[in-house]
């Protein structure tokens, strides 16, 4: 297992908490606090304040920061029934975890948690991720990320463009050399690519790049696809490039085209995303609209520079209307299902990426636009002043794209909101007693679980308690138990929501089923969640 | 109470083998089989402080010839039923008989302490050890179930509201 900071972490959801204490009622129950379980804080309080039923005395205080470190508290004053906890200075922004025990005057302990988030709830597992992720090992990701776009859109795009948009085959200068060694820079960026992925799946540093396991482990990822998909395709351009007969340049470079849509389509949030039919060939259409619009730019610029392309540049504004529809219709609705919802478009990481890839985007499109209307006639009628415009225009329109690839890349490290509230790995348990049994499914996710439970009988025929409930402790007892109660769904089945369990360790889970006023089913089971 | 004798208390208390005062509980902790047994369910505190209006108490099978002590101020009402078999009561067969008393009507504080008694006869057909009397208890806001009867190889001490019970030792 990794560090025991992170299996102590705990970012928990705010539906949860105010239901934390409940099953503690009997003796001293926590009445009111300040903050109030669940409230999100501008700023961050310098203390807590826990107010019972019944006077408390103190016993344990443990507070889990979004970072995952638990630190004990010390130091709690009490006056009767109120109970005041200094908190440390300085706690970092995101959820906080107070996880507490007193002792009522009766002399049973209780415990429960209580969760509070300062400037905004945290997501555990992106932020634990980021963070553990060394420096470098981002920057290479990023780089190799951006490399590869240059490489597939604009290298293969380019040739894509060149081969079938003339009959000509490619008189060796500026263009071929930029060409070629735009490819060469994609094939090499999808190779560097493998060995940070491998970096980051395996959380090691640069300094383990030297390493065949390193490269393996980078293989064997979705991303492993991509990068071999993106080779086999820029050799396929650097081939088309080369061919003279104007049939096999322009079948290669056909088929070098589909390397675009199918290495991005093998990976990243969106491919991954459900429904899979749909997302795929989504992000395939997405990827070889780009390679066709932002390829023509660079043969077209340079081919105007020196005063040829007015062919090309008839054909492309004929094509490039259509190319950008399927572009813009693609990714509004790859955005779509990535976002989930509106507000998430500037609440998260991912929404805020995504906002300003849309304004790079609509610079583009005022560019193409202007291009378009203003330029592009003047030009094919025979003004030369046009043609000077054009590519200096097209030069712009260029360097933005590169702004969009670098931005694309970036989401390699925010996860979508989707996948924020989506499910990960659910873990299915038997739960056995002697009077009923309970078929349960844990769904962790980023940030919370959910529970879904199925109410079985002695005989395992499916029945209706008056009610059920839910515990979850962690094996080793640093935090008290969550509890949660489970509301009845259709099929029979109960739901409950849990608050985040993304440190991951081993938990302990007790369903509760009330099978009469009098009778209660307690059924226990154990379940591992892995770290993020 | 200063906070040092509190907490020193407090720290006694944890070391005991049950904390009898925070759970409702049963007066008497032992009772032997095959002969009569006086119940008295110990009431210490009604819902997170609201006023206990309602005690429910069930009758385990193998416990019989159940008669509740009449409480002012509480209307008591028992639900019979048939038993799972006949036991021997004083030479008596019987087979059915109290399953539930119910006490409702009054209203018992938080700050207040109260009992609620039954006699009861128990069977020598009952296993040694301990006997739950699972406990619902009603509040004016919420209610309280005492009826978690621990697993094998746990203790009532494992649970947050465990059922009252009392340890059955064998007639010699």
């Amino acid at each position: 297992m990794s560090l025991r900071g992170i299996l102590m972490c705990l970012a928990l959801i705010i539906l949860a908490a105010p239901m934390a204490p409940r099953g503690a009622m009997a003796h001293a129950a926590l009445v009111a606090s300040e903050p109030a379980a669940g409230s999100v804080l501008a700023a961050a309080p310098d203390q807590v304040e826990l107010v019972f039923s019944e006077p408390v005395a103190p016993l344990v205080f443990r507070l889990l920061g979004p970072d995952g470190e638990a630190a004990e508290l010390a130091g709690a004053g009490v006056d009767g029934a109120r109970l005041t906890l200094p908190l440390p200075p300085e706690l970092p922004q995101g959820t906080q975890v107070l996880s507490w025990r007193v002792v009522s005057e009766d002399g049973h302990p209780i415990g429960g948690t209580l969760v509070f988030s300062i400037g905004a709830p945290s997501a555990a597992a992106d932020g634990l991720a980021v963070q553990d992720r060394a420096p470098g090992v981002a920057v290479l990701l990023w780089l190799a990320r951006g490399g590869l776009y240059a490489g597939l859109f604009i290298g293969i795009g380019g040739v894509f463009f060149l081969s079938w948009s003339s009959r000509r085959a490619l008189p060796s200068g500026s263009l071929r050399r930029v060409l070629t060694i735009t490819l060469a820079a994609g094939a090499v960026a999808a190779a560097i690519g493998l060995g940070a992925q491998g970096l980051d799946a395996l959380d090691k540093p640069l300094s383990a790049l030297a390493s065949p396991t390193v490269w393996m482990a980078g293989l064997s990822t979705s991303f492993g696809r991509t990068a071999i998909l993106a080779m086999l395709a820029s050799v396929l351009a650097l081939a088309a490039l080369r061919a003279g007969d104007l049939r096999v340049r322009r079948a290669l470079a056909a088929l070098a085209l589909l390397g675009p849509g199918l290495a991005l389509a093998a990976t990243g949030h969106a491919s991954a995303a459900s429904p899979q039919w749909l997302m795929r060939p989504l992000v395939f259409l997405h990827a070889t609209a780009i390679a066709l619009w932002a390829g023509a730019l660079l043969p077209l610029a340079l081919a105007l520079r020196d005063g040829g392309g007015r062919g090309a540049l008839a054909r492309f504004s004929i094509a490039a209307p259509v190319v950008f529809g399927v572009l813009l219709l693609s990714g509004c609705v790859i955005a779509v299902v990535q976002l989930g919802s509106v507000p998430a478009l500037w609440q998260t990481e991912y929404g805020l990426v995504l906002l300003a890839k849309l304004v790079a985007v609509a610079a583009i499109c005022l560019f193409a636009l202007y291009n378009r209307r203003a330029l592009t006639k003047p030009l094919l009628r025979g003004d030369d002043g046009a043609a000077r415009r054009l590519v200096r225009s097209i030069v712009a329109e260029i360097i933005l794209v590169f702004v969009v690839f670098g931005l694309a890349a970036a989401w390699r490290f925010t996860p979508p909101p989707r996948a924020l509230v989506a499910a990960v790995v659910p873990i299915e348990l038997h739960l056995h007693g002697a009077r009923a049994m309970a078929e349960v499914v844990v769904t962790p996710r980023a940030g919370a679980a959910s529970l879904e439970i199925e109410p079985l009988d002695g005989e395992g025929v499916p029945f209706k308690p008056l009610a059920v409930e839910a515990q979850l402790a962690p094996a080793d007892g640093r935090i008290e138990p969550i509890r949660v109660v489970a509301e009845p769904v259709a099929d029979g089945r109960w739901r409950a929501e849990l608050p985040g369990l993304a440190g991951g360790g081993r938990w302990t889970l007790r369903v509760d089923l009330l099978v009469s006023d009098f009778e209660k089913a307690m059924l226990e089971g154990d379940l591992t969640l892995s770290t993020p | 109470m200063n906070k040092l004798s509190f907490a020193g208390a407090a720290g006694v208390l944890l070391l005991s083998v049950s904390a009898a005062a925070a759970h409702v509980t049963l007066a008497t902790p032992e009772a032997t089989l095959g002969g009569s047994y006086k119940a008295v369910l110990q009431v210490g505190h009604g819902c997170a402080g609201s006023p206990t209006v309602k005690v429910r108490v069930q009758i385990p099978e193998g416990v019989v010839n159940v008669k509740p002590q009449p409480k002012p101020g509480w209307t008591v009402e028992t639900v019979k039923g048939a038993y799972a078999k006949s036991y021997d009561l004083w030479g008596a067969k019987v087979s059915e008989g109290v399953k539930e008393i119910v006490w409702s009507g009054g209203s018992l504080p938080d700050d207040f302490y109260d009992e609620f008694a039954f006699r009861t006869y128990l069977t020598a057909d009952l296993p040694a050890g301990p006997l739950y009397f699972p406990v619902v208890q009603e509040c004016e806001k919420g209610s309280e179930r005492w009826i978690e009867i621990p697993a094998p190889g746990k203790s009532d001490d494992d649970y947050e509201s465990p059922a009252p019970a009392v340890i059955l030792k064998p007639k010699g």
